[in-house]
């Protein structure tokens, strides 16, 4: 049987942050309504994320009826053609390439502005700049419209977050973007090496079967998933910066540097929750899940599971993260999380390099969003050196 | 015994504190009577009521969006 659920009602309890929270701790299973179950402990996550009938695609689900036919909403032949376009824009080589240039110039503007400075409002005025200026590169978006994109885009997210907010505005958004990305595609401003390009010599030279359309919403969702998903971990990285967690020189060292990310990720995964579909019946760590129930798979849960990790919500470095899976496992494992990485990398050392202190100087402790997870109303401030 | 689509009227009743004014034609997402799970978990209720496995041809935002269309295409088809 699995675990007995929660008196709240499903939209109530996922509205909270930290939502497995509430659910019996000894269950990884919990059944929450009729065809909704929650999994939340990390053998059942990883077990539900691989399952071969646990699904991503459901014609029902918002983000399929908002974009279409997409890579996140695909799976088996038709996810891996998907992700076939998108892997030689996130190979090796070119991740080096963006490291090289692109990323340091953005880099070097957003700390810049940041130095010396303290803000209420990291989140909505700073931690979106370098997310944004990499994928609109990456796309071949021009940079004057970046703005535009982070407008329009913001709000989308919660087409994808939990609960589920789906208004006219964000139909007119995925409109609106859907014509810019054209209008950017026919204009050829990313000079043939932008992911949509490359995406159609992908397509044309491997004899994808995917239409214009369905182009046109991979390159939309590959943009909302790699902008919005790295402007929360920024927002949540700078926040443990200035919790004091660190000596920020300790972090000068790379390998330090990286066990710091990693600790991060693990504690602050920006996607929490991952929404899947039982394709048939089915068992989850033997707990029956009937054919075309929701399946909750809580992140969030599994990279805090006392069963894996010892003292599961606190800071450590250097700690096994053997089953941390902050950018989810299995086939729709996030593929931009070695650009992420590098990023990351990158943005804490200009940070180091350039303030002697991050400070915290207002905290009310608060989580938002469940897709896109990150601290939320404090202040930082830059201390220069 | 009352129709199948009476049932699924009182189920998507049953989402809500409040009475809702549920028309053949009312746009179930739009209108708020479901939110996107409830949407998903609606084809599990359709299934219970239809009696036999769904197509999945018919699993279809056009054919779920509103009573008129999911009594025209899963009970009245079937």
């Amino acid at each position: 049987m699995p675990g007995v659920a929660t008196m709240e009602s499903p939209a109530s309890l996922l509205s909270q942050p930290y939502w497995y929270r509430h659910l019996p701790a000894e269950a990884e299973v919990h059944q929450l309504d009729e065809g909704l179950f929650a999994v939340t402990g990390n053998a059942a996550v990883q077990e539900a994320l691989a399952h071969p009938l646990i699904v991503a695609e459901h014609p029902l689900k918002a983000s399929a009826r908002a974009f279409g036919p997409n890579v996140l909403d695909a799976d088996g032949p038709s996810h891996r053609a998907f992700r076939a376009l998108v892997a030689p824009i996130l190979s090796a080589g070119r991740i080096a390439e963006y490291k090289q240039a692109l990323m340091p110039r953005l880099i070097h503007g957003l700390v810049d502005s940041l130095a010396g400075i303290e803000t209420d409002n990291f989140y909505d005025s700073f931690a979106h700049k370098v997310p944004y200026g990499i994928v609109c590169t990456i796309l071949g978006i021009d940079a004057s419209l970046e703005d535009r994109f982070h407008e329009l885009t913001r709000p989308l997210a919660r087409l994808l977050d939990y609960p589920t907010q789906e208004t006219d505005e964000t139909h007119a958004n995925v409109a609106e973007l859907l014509r810019l990305i054209e209008e950017q595609r026919a204009a050829r401003t990313g000079g043939g090496q932008s992911l949509l390009e490359t995406i159609e010599r992908t397509r044309d030279r491997k004899g994808i079967s995917l239409t214009d359309d369905e182009v046109r919403s991979t390159a939309l969702l590959f943009f909302l998933a790699g902008t919005e998903t790295s402007s929360a971990f920024i927002t949540s990285l700078v926040y443990c910066l200035g919790r004091g967690i660190f000596r920020l020189d300790e972090l000068l060292d790379e390998a330090i540097r990286d066990a710091y990310i990693e600790e991060v990720l693990r504690l602050y995964p920006p996607v929490q929750t991952i929404v899947r579909f039982a394709s048939e019946d089915l068992t989850v760590q033997g707990v029956e899940v009937p054919r075309h129930s929701a399946v909750l798979a809580s992140i969030a849960g599994a990279n805090r599971d006392p069963r894996v990790f010892d003292h599961p919500d606190r800071f450590q470095t250097g700690r096994s993260l053997k089953g941390s899976i902050p950018f989810a496992a299995g086939a729709h494992a996030c593929p931009g999380a070695m650009l992420a990485k590098t990023e990351f990398s990158l943005l804490i050392q200009e940070i180091i390099q350039r303030c002697s202190d991050v400070v915290i100087t207002r905290d009310r402790l608060r989580m938002e969003s469940q897709s896109f997870s990150h601290p939320t109303d404090f202040s930082v401030e830059f201390r220069t050196r | 015994m009352e129709s199948k689509i009476v049932s699924l009227r009182k189920w998507l009743d049953g989402l809500h504190e409040a009475p809702l004014d549920i028309q053949d034609d009312t746009d179930l997402i739009q209108s708020g009577a479901v939110t996107s799970l409830q949407f998903v978990q609606m084809v599990i209720e359709i299934e219970r009521l239809h009696g036999q496995k769904l197509d999945p041809g018919v699993i279809t935002i056009e054919s779920m969006r509103t009573l008129k269309a999911i009594e025209t295409a899963v009970f009245q088809a079937a």
